[in-house]
């Protein structure tokens, strides 16, 4: 049971946001890439936020967004992408997907953190 | 033809990205330019690219997977050095790679709309012998040094293929970096 589904293909990344939020007192998931984000939601319907990278193999976090409202029906979950992606088309299509926010890599957890808190209900 | 003002602003974003991508946070990191590769030692090099159809750039991270090294990127990623496995280190340089590059993406995207990045690829250093197949037109050469790190070392080299002219004030430099921007 998970509040918050981290999906990144760098364990690097993966690790820094796993621990930073739950030392926060957050229950946190991981996922390695788009498709394993997909099995993980589905597995766990406490998810109320995911952040996820963009740029992944197998399967993107945009094309990943919008299975989860598609193919998942899953219509309520937050998600914010958490990239060093910065295209104005690359946003746009995550709005286009129902994405709530983003964010520009290096992660700074401190800035963010009240937000996802709020997200999640904790 | 690449103008010395779209040289100039290749180095000083790369620069810019090497300062805040490479180092631990709040870390003072110098970057320095060399005149050539001849005092660069490290054996292994993280290779990434960022392209448009005017362009392609290389960016090589050097290292070399030793002690002091390790213990580097551990220090970055808050854990223990000796409890850091092979995988983890090099995912840590490979990460580091693409954080920098990613940053100089999204810079040089507000002069190149349409611009992509790789993804990070670990070589042996010797490959960058073969530099000048790429017909490059501008290369240079970076010392990174960070306090109780070792010096690490990056290349640039740019092949273009039409003339390209841009420059990069000051006032240009730094982002809003890890600031959530909601829709």
């Amino acid at each position: 049971m998970a509040q918050i589904l981290v999906v990144d293909d760098s364990s690097t990344v993966r690790a820094e946001v796993g621990d930073f939020l739950k030392k926060n007192g957050l229950d946190v998931a991981l996922a390695v890439d788009g498709r394993d984000g997909l099995v993980k939601l589905k597995g766990d319907p406490s998810i109320k936020l995911v952040v996820s990278d963009v740029n992944m193999p197998n399967m993107d976090g945009l094309t990943m967004a919008e299975k989860i409202r598609s193919e998942l029906g899953n219509a309520s979950v937050n998600i914010i992408m958490l990239t060093t992606e910065n295209s104005p088309i690359m946003k746009e299509r995550g709005k286009a997907a129902g994405i709530k926010g983003w964010i520009v890599k290096p992660f700074k957890g401190d800035a963010v953190l009240a937000t996802f808190k709020k997200l999640v209900g904790a | 033809m690449l103008t010395q003002s779209a040289k100039d602003g290749f180095d000083t974003l790369l620069m810019q990205s090497l300062k805040s991508g490479m180092a631990p946070s709040g870390a003072q990191v110098e970057v320095s330019t060399l005149a050539d590769d001849a005092d660069i030692p490290e054996k292994k090099m993280v290779v990434l690219t960022v392209s448009s159809y005017l362009f392609r750039l290389m960016v090589m991270f050097y290292f070399t997977p030793d002690t002091a090294t390790r213990a580097h990127f551990a220090r970055i990623n808050n854990i223990d050095a000796t409890e850091m496995s092979e995988q983890t280190f090099m995912d840590a340089i490979a990460e580091s790679g693409n954080l920098c590059c990613g940053i100089l993406n999204r810079d040089l995207g507000n002069f190149f709309p349409h611009i992509g990045m790789s993804t990070p690829n670990v070589i042996d250093s010797n490959c960058a012998a073969y530099l000048q197949t790429l017909n490059c037109q501008h290369v240079r050469h970076f010392a990174v040094d960070m306090d109780n790190s070792p010096r690490f070392h990056v290349t640039l080299s740019v092949s273009v293929y039409a003339d390209i002219d841009f420059a990069v004030s000051a006032d240009e430099l730094g982002s809003d970096t890890g600031e959530l921007e909601l829709f």
